[in-house]
């Protein structure tokens, strides 16, 4: 009896493990950022927090390739301050190719942003900047002074509230600042984004992601002109994507956003191309027939079409152009500089305006008096 | 009483052992969550027959595009196929889109249709997958009532070597065939299949309410970048974003959980814009066969080229749709080729009517080969 009761036990034991183990199978995940990416809680946090004003607006204003030299031409930073007073932006964006490449150590890097960023620090303006092709040297002359060390410069300052993405994701200067919704809570943990300031590395030259690429992309007969400029790579986009999706689920809706980063998507020939239909607006002073759109098509712009996101994607480079138009629902804007300029008509600084607590965006030039 | 006691004990652990062991689940393995990129990685594995590549090392597929046919099909379409698949005795064979011309009215006609079409590969046991091209449910703005993609991709999977797999992301039929080594249970190659879509007007998804019917015009604006570059200009939907994420991600996860990165080659229905650099420059791309059309790709293009460079496992992308085109080059270290039409019911050049073949070796599965077989030859 003893023996047969022992037996029925451990035979319903066993079997109950059987199953137990049965039910424990993972089931397949989804492709889901939350699994394979970022989550919205560590992209939703800046250094400092920046907030919509009670009336729901929130202004940008992006400076795009200053390039300046080891030393500042102190004409920049009086413009620099004049549009400011001007304008009272909310966040400031240093677009591209801050310095022209001739920076070579911190303490030169220091030097100039001391002076370039003051006008910010001083007025207590949150900013962030986003890496031009030229960071890393120019396109002959490597100074070996690199995006990551260039980059605990930056935001060694109080109000720089640049970030790096995951080291999966090529480049340096990629990120995402939420303007923070007013809800009355004063627990920050609570909030939640109602426009996101997305900004991308430009990287470099073709030759700069790896010897003789140019010659591998460039060949003789290509589809969008020549230009040896490298283009945005595809983990970059991936996370734009994957961060895009963390925060649509965070927020429960897309959220609204910007995105700037220095080289024009090729996309800017259909404004160029359509005046009437695209709305364009502005002038394209560069003097090149095409503009300088890498010619890789990394599918950016079809990407954040795709999104749905993305309001306007605002680009310099080609400093001196400053036209706009829509294509697909999406702004397209250049920025151009308040530095040396061929065309001063140009100089200036773009200030989008964000309105209705995210909902609403527009765009135009504050010029230089 | 007490040594009973313990034996008894120690029955029920050896009992136990015994039990958890023969079931495969381990008491701490069943607590203990697993990778999810581990558990993805199988779900992608698991297909209706295991590819595997032969004793020798070597696996060879034969492409198909273009049948565009209707009921009854067209009797050298058929021969034709037969006759390629005796020769070359391929181990999997891809159908690359517009395998049917759309006019087939209803699911019994379709599957009809179908079962003439596949009959040369379910005889002959051999593995098949098909993508979908942009003669689906008719043609540009004109509807056949075919039935829709899902109902379609039913009928494919009831074939019983039919291998393809609707997928997860914007489209149907996105998915990836692993090939297993000869001596080991490691991928050896992937096999990717994308769907390329319609026209622009019948894109659907979020932007869908935006623009409905207008989509082409808003794309196609009067001067557009790419679309006056080729003929008849850019009117294709594109690869979407999320089939490129889904590819990446795929990819990624299978080369964890292969612990190497695994060479690939994709297939589908419409080419992308860098085919135009091969046809341009066709000394530096080593260039081989006729360019007769051109190529039509989309005006939106997505950057599936460039994702497959900078992931590095994609060395091939094979496409259809211009039915007389069956070049190849090589841009980038990936080779970008057409297959042509193996159909006669639409039009084709008895030129290049034939198919494409690709051969590959598991010990240097990057530097697959490939080449064409024409039916004209076969005639011969």
């Amino acid at each position: 009896m003893k023996r047969v009761i022992c037996f029925i036990t451990l035979l319903t034991l066993c079997l109950s493990f059987a199953a137990c183990g049965k039910k424990n199978q993972t089931p397949v995940p989804e492709l889901e950022p939350e699994n394979l990416g970022s989550s919205s809680s560590e992209v939703l946090d800046t250094k400092k927090h920046l907030y919509f004003d009670e009336q729901g607006n929130f202004k940008v204003m992006i400076f795009s390739d200053l390039r300046v030299s080891k030393t500042v031409d102190e004409k920049i930073v009086d413009n620099m301050e004049d549009l400011l007073d001007q304008e009272k932006p909310d966040f400031v964006i240093l677009g591209g190719d801050v310095h022209d490449g001739t920076i070579s150590n911190e303490t030169e890097l220091r030097a100039v942003l001391d002076v370039l960023n003051a006008p910010l620090e001083e007025r207590k303006i949150p900013w962030c900047h986003a890496f031009g092709v030229n960071t890393e040297g120019t396109e002959d002359a490597k100074t070996g002074y690199s995006r990551k060390d260039q980059m605990k410069v930056y935001t060694s300052y109080p109000y720089c509230l640049s970030k790096t993405a995951p080291d999966w994701v090529y480049g340096v200067s990629n990120f995402v600042i939420p303007v923070r919704l007013n809800d009355g809570d004063t627990d920050p943990s609570n909030d939640k984004s109602g426009f996101n300031i997305w900004c991308l590395d430009a990287n470099g030259y073709l030759n700069d992601y790896k010897p003789g690429f140019e010659d591998e992309v460039l060949l003789k007969n290509l589809i969008s002109g020549k230009t040896n400029l490298d283009c945005i790579h595809y983990s970059q986009m991936l996370w734009y994507q994957d961060t895009s999706i963390a925060f649509e689920a965070y927020n429960g809706r897309l959220v609204p956003g910007l995105m700037y980063f220095q080289v024009p998507v090729y996309q800017f020939e259909v404004i160029k191309r359509n005046p009437e239909s695209q709305k364009f607006q502005g002038n394209n002073s560069s003097g090149a027939t095409v503009i300088s759109a890498s010619e890789r098509e990394s599918g950016i712009f079809y990407t954040c079409y795709e999104r749905g996101d993305i309001e306007g994607i605002f680009c310099g480079y080609n400093a001196e152009n400053d036209f706009q138009g829509r294509y697909l629902n999406m702004t397209l804007a250049f920025c151009s500089t308040i530095g040396k300029t061929k065309v001063p008509e140009t100089a200036g600084a773009r200030v989008v305006s964000i309105t209705r607590n995210g909902l609403g965006m527009e765009t135009s030039m504050a010029y230089v008096k | 009483m007490k040594e009973k006691r313990v034996i008894r004990f120690l029955a029920v652990f050896v009992l136990l052992f015994v039990a958890i062991t023969a079931t495969g689940y381990g008491g701490v393995e069943a607590t203990e969550e697993k990778n999810p990129t581990y558990v993805y990685a199988e779900s992608l594995l698991k297909l209706k027959h295991t590819l595997r590549f032969n004793e020798d090392g070597k696996f060879r597929i034969v492409i198909f595009a273009d049948i565009q046919d209707t009921y009854p099909l067209k009797e050298d379409t058929v021969r034709y196929m037969n006759q390629i698949l005796d020769q070359e005795k391929p181990d999997l064979v891809l159908l690359a889109g517009d395998n049917h011309c759309g006019s087939l009215g209803n699911e019994s006609q379709l599957k009809t249709y179908l079962t003439a079409m596949c009959e040369p590969m379910e005889s002959r046991k051999i593995p098949w997958a098909q993508v979908y091209g942009n003669h689906v449910e008719g043609g540009y703005k004109f509807k056949m009532g075919a039935p829709g993609k899902e109902e379609q991709q039913k009928i494919f999977e009831s074939f019983k070597y039919n291998v393809s797999k609707a997928g997860t992301v914007y489209g149907m039929g996105n998915y990836v065939l692993p090939i297993l080594r000869s001596d080991s249970d490691k991928i050896g190659f992937n096999v990717f299949g994308l769907d390329t879509h319609n026209y622009l007007n019948e894109k659907t998804g979020t932007q869908q309410n935006l623009y409905g019917q207008k989509f082409e015009n808003a794309v196609l604006v009067e001067n557009p970048i790419y679309g006056t570059l080729f003929d008849p200009g850019g009117k294709y939907e594109t690869i979407h974003a999320d089939q490129i994420r889904w590819y990446w991600k795929s990819s990624l996860a299978l080369e964890e959980y292969n612990g190497s990165k695994i060479a690939a080659m994709m297939f589908f229905h419409i080419a992308q814009i860098e085919w135009e650099y091969i046809t341009r420059n066709p000394e530096q791309t080593n260039m081989t066969g006729k360019d007769v059309e051109g190529i039509w790709p989309s005006e939106l293009s997505s950057g599936l080229f460039h994702a497959c460079y900078e992931r590095g496992d994609v060395k091939g992308m094979f496409v259809g749709h211009n039915h007389q085109n069956d070049f190849t080059g090589t841009y980038m270290g990936i080779q970008l080729g057409f297959t042509p039409t193996i159909g006669s019911l639409a039009y084709f050049s008895p030129e290049t009517r034939g198919a494409r073949v690709v051969e590959v070796d598991q010990d240097d599965a990057f530097n697959f080969t490939t080449r064409l077989v024409y039916c004209k030859d076969l005639d011969a």
